[in-house]
C-alpha cells in the first residue's frame, strides 16, 4: 500500500472517530439546550464549519493530485 | 420521547414561575475562545508562509499538510465546542420556590442540585476583579441553613442584582409560607374538631373532654388564647373562636 492510499485511510479513520466524538456535545446541546438560546445556533454552526473543512480538504486533495 | 423544550429543569412543576436563568458572563468564555483561534492562525499563517514563499513542496508533502491542516482545525472545532457546552449549559435558575444551580461538567456528567427559597439564611455578591468591575460580573454566595452547601454563583452579570433579586423573592417566600401556615392553622381549627371524648352534661349539651397533652400543644400553639379554654374540658363549636 502506498504512503498516500495510507495517509488518506488514516484520514478517514480520523473523519469517523471525530463524527462518532461530536455526537456528544452535540447531544448535550440538543437535550439540555432551551427553546430560543443559542444551543441550536451552535449545533449547526459546529455541523457547517465541519462540513466546510472536511470538504474543502477533499477538494485540496483531489486538486493536489494534478 | 420527546424533549419538552419548555421544561428547564427536571422536577418544574407547571405553575413554578421562572424569574431567571442565568449563564456565566461570556467573558468566562473569550480566554479560551482566543486560545483555540490563535493555535489556528498560528497553522494557517505556517501553512501560507510555505506556499507563499515557493518552498517546493511534493504532491506527497501538499497531501500530508492538507490533511494534518484539516485535523488541527476539526481537534480546535471540537475543542471549542466541548468549551462552549461547559459553558453554556452550566445555569442556575431563580424561580419563585427555589433556586436550581445545574452544572455541567464535562460531556458525560451533570450535576442539578436545588435550594428552596426558605433555607437561604444570607445572600452576598461580589465584584473582585478590574474585568468584573468593568464588564459587570461577579459571584453571588448564598449561605443556607443547616448543614447543607453553600450556593455559589460563579462569574454572572450583574451579581448585586441577583442578590436582590433573590432577597426579594426569599421574603416573598417566607411571608406567603407564614400566611399559608396561619391560614391552615386556622382552618384546621374551623373544620377539625380535636379528637375528643363525648360526653352529656346536666343541661344537654354536648360537651367533649380533650386528652390533657393535645390541649396542652393547642395552647401553645395559639398562646394568649387559653381563656378559650375551660379546664379539661372544649366545648365543642367553641373551636372556631381559636
Amino acid at each position: 500500500m502506498e504512503i498516500k492510499q495510507l495517509l488518506l485511510l488514516g484520514y478517514t479513520a480520523f473523519l469517523v472517530i471525530y463524527l462518532v466524538v461530536s455526537i456528544f456535545p452535540i447531544y448535550n446541546l440538543w437535550q439540555f439546550g432551551y427553546k430560543g438560546d443559542l444551543s441550536r445556533v451552535a449545533i449547526i454552526v459546529y455541523i457547517l464549519v465541519s462540513l466546510s473543512v472536511i470538504s474543502l480538504s477533499f477538494v485540496f486533495i483531489i486538486l493536489n493530485q494534478f | 420521547m420527546k424533549k419538552n423544550r419548555q421544561q428547564f429543569f427536571p422536577g418544574q412543576r407547571q405553575d413554578e414561575k421562572i424569574y431567571k436563568v442565568i449563564r456565566k458572563h461570556w467573558f468566562v468564555y473569550v480566554p479560551f475562545y482566543f486560545f483555540a483561534i490563535s493555535m489556528v492562525a498560528v497553522w494557517l499563517v505556517a501553512i501560507f508562509y510555505l506556499s507563499y514563499f515557493g518552498v517546493n513542496l511534493t504532491q506527497l508533502t501538499g497531501m500530508i499538510i492538507i490533511i494534518s491542516t484539516s485535523v488541527y482545525t476539526l481537534i480546535m472545532l471540537f475543542i471549542l465546542l466541548y468549551g462552549f457546552v461547559n459553558y453554556y449549559l452550566d445555569t442556575y435558575i431563580i424561580t419563585d420556590e427555589r433556586i436550581v444551580d445545574i452544572v455541567q461538567e464535562g460531556l458525560f456528567k451533570r450535576v442539578v442540585s436545588e435550594l428552596h427559597m426558605r433555607q437561604i439564611q444570607d445572600v452576598s455578591a461580589k465584584v473582585d476583579s478590574i474585568f468584573g468591575t468593568m464588564l459587570h460580573f461577579g459571584n453571588v454566595e448564598i449561605q443556607t441553613a443547616g448543614e447543607r452547601a453553600n450556593f455559589r454563583f460563579t462569574s454572572i452579570s450583574y451579581p448585586y442584582r441577583i442578590s436582590k433579586l433573590i432577597i426579594d423573592l426569599h421574603e416573598k417566600a417566607i411571608d406567603t409560607s407564614s400566611r399559608m401556615y396561619a391560614s391552615k392553622s386556622s382552618s384546621n381549627c374551623d373544620h377539625k374538631p380535636i379528637p375528643t371524648k363525648s360526653t352529656d352534661n346536666s343541661s344537654g349539651d354536648k360537651i367533649a373532654t380533650v386528652p390533657e397533652m393535645i390541649k396542652n400543644d393547642v395552647i401553645k400553639m395559639f398562646s394568649g388564647k387559653e381563656e378559650k379554654f375551660e379546664e379539661g374540658i372544649l366545648k365543642e363549636g367553641k373551636e372556631a373562636d381559636l
